[in-house]
């Protein structure tokens, strides 16, 4: 099956109107590279990363003064993550003004509307990593926000066993960005490709 | 194509499986509560709080305010979104949103719907006695 796969993952035929870049602007694609390089750039982060309150600061200002390339690296990470943020928005008003998410796209509409959520997820979840005052205050609050959505206490208890910026909530923030979004995002992204080319649409890389 | 009857119980049986997995998820996902004890109490002494000022423990979120030669206790948690108020001459504000308070906790402006939680407060000889769980 994995042979069929990697046998039809590039098209035999492709349309000459879908290879127009004028008319996708490549937006989905330039997210996926964004996401590449948050991997990436992620996983050199975790060398370094130390999920509890009393070091994470601490762990940050010893990559960012003591290694080389640490800042470079941290910062890479910081701006492509506001990159996928942007072009996630520019790819979904793209869909959205040129009429993708109608029938028979709509199965992949719903599926990208899981992507951006996740994708914001995954950037709210970073942004307490850091533990400056920044992550802090910015996580009381959005918690505290969280609080007037429906179940939104239980959510709330879900993310914060303890306090916000107390050692379990940190430790549950840090595994859902590190482990369990990034995997969601990657396998949902997949789903997404595949029913692209199902559909011959055109896919990132090709 | 299943029979009627199979496929519904094939259906109610992964819906039951999941609502028991999901449970299990909900209770492995939330301890019990490390809290402090109930009826955890503040010791401050009364000669440290400032004639007419207020003694801060931002770590405790907590205020001892001196006004008029009476005590009262505040929580320092804004009612707005949560975060810590900080002293000022005129009270207390917010760094999060700007609202203000006034020393006694009353809201001057700014989004914060109520005024700042009054703490258990307990005169006891030169000691204070506030209980951090439980309002005034």
């Amino acid at each position: 099956m994995v042979k069929e796969l990697l046998k039809h993952l590039f098209p035999r035929r492709v349309l000459e109107a879908n290879l127009k870049t004028s008319y996708t602007f490549c937006l989905g694609g330039l997210a996926f590279t964004a996401f590449l390089v948050l991997l990436t750039s992620g996983v050199l982060l975790l060398f370094y990363y130390s999920p509890s309150p009393e070091r994470a600061h601490a762990s940050i200002q010893f990559l960012e003064d003591g290694v080389w390339g640490g800042q470079y690296l941290r910062s890479l990470h910081r701006l492509a993550s506001h990159a996928l943020l942007v072009l996630v928005a520019l790819h979904t008003l793209r869909v959205v003004l040129t009429g993708a998410f109608l029938r028979p796209r709509r199965f992949n509409w719903l599926v990208g509307c899981a992507l951006l959520g996740l994708a914001v997820a995954g950037a709210y979840t970073g942004y307490l990593l850091p533990m400056d005052q920044l992550a802090y205050w910015a996580t009381q609050t959005g918690m505290e926000l969280l609080r007037a959505l429906p179940l939104g206490d239980g959510l709330r208890a879900l993310l914060v066993p303890d306090r916000v910026g107390g050692p379990l909530s940190l430790l549950r923030f840090y595994a859902l960005h590190v482990v369990v979004l990034p995997l969601a995002l990657l396998v949902l992204s997949m789903l997404h490709f595949f029913v692209i080319r199902r559909q011959k649409g055109l896919l990132p890389y090709l | 194509m299943a029979e009627p009857a199979e496929n519904r119980r094939a259906t109610l049986r992964s819906l039951a499986l999941s609502l028991l997995a999901g449970a299990g998820l909900w209770r492995f996902l939330t301890p019990r509560r490390d809290a402090r004890p109930p009826g955890d109490l503040l010791r401050v002494a009364e000669a440290d709080v400032p004639p007419e000022g207020a003694l801060v423990l931002p770590e405790r979120r907590c205020a001892v305010v001196r006004q008029a030669g009476g005590f009262h206790a505040l929580d320092l948690t804004c009612t707005h979104l949560g975060c810590t108020v900080t002293a000022t001459p005129q009270g207390f504000a917010c760094p999060c949103h700007g609202s203000c308070f006034t020393s006694l906790g009353q809201v001057l402006n700014g989004p914060a719907p109520r005024p700042l939680k009054r703490l258990a407060l307990e005169r006891r000889g030169g000691v204070l006695l506030i209980s951090l769980d439980r309002e005034a």
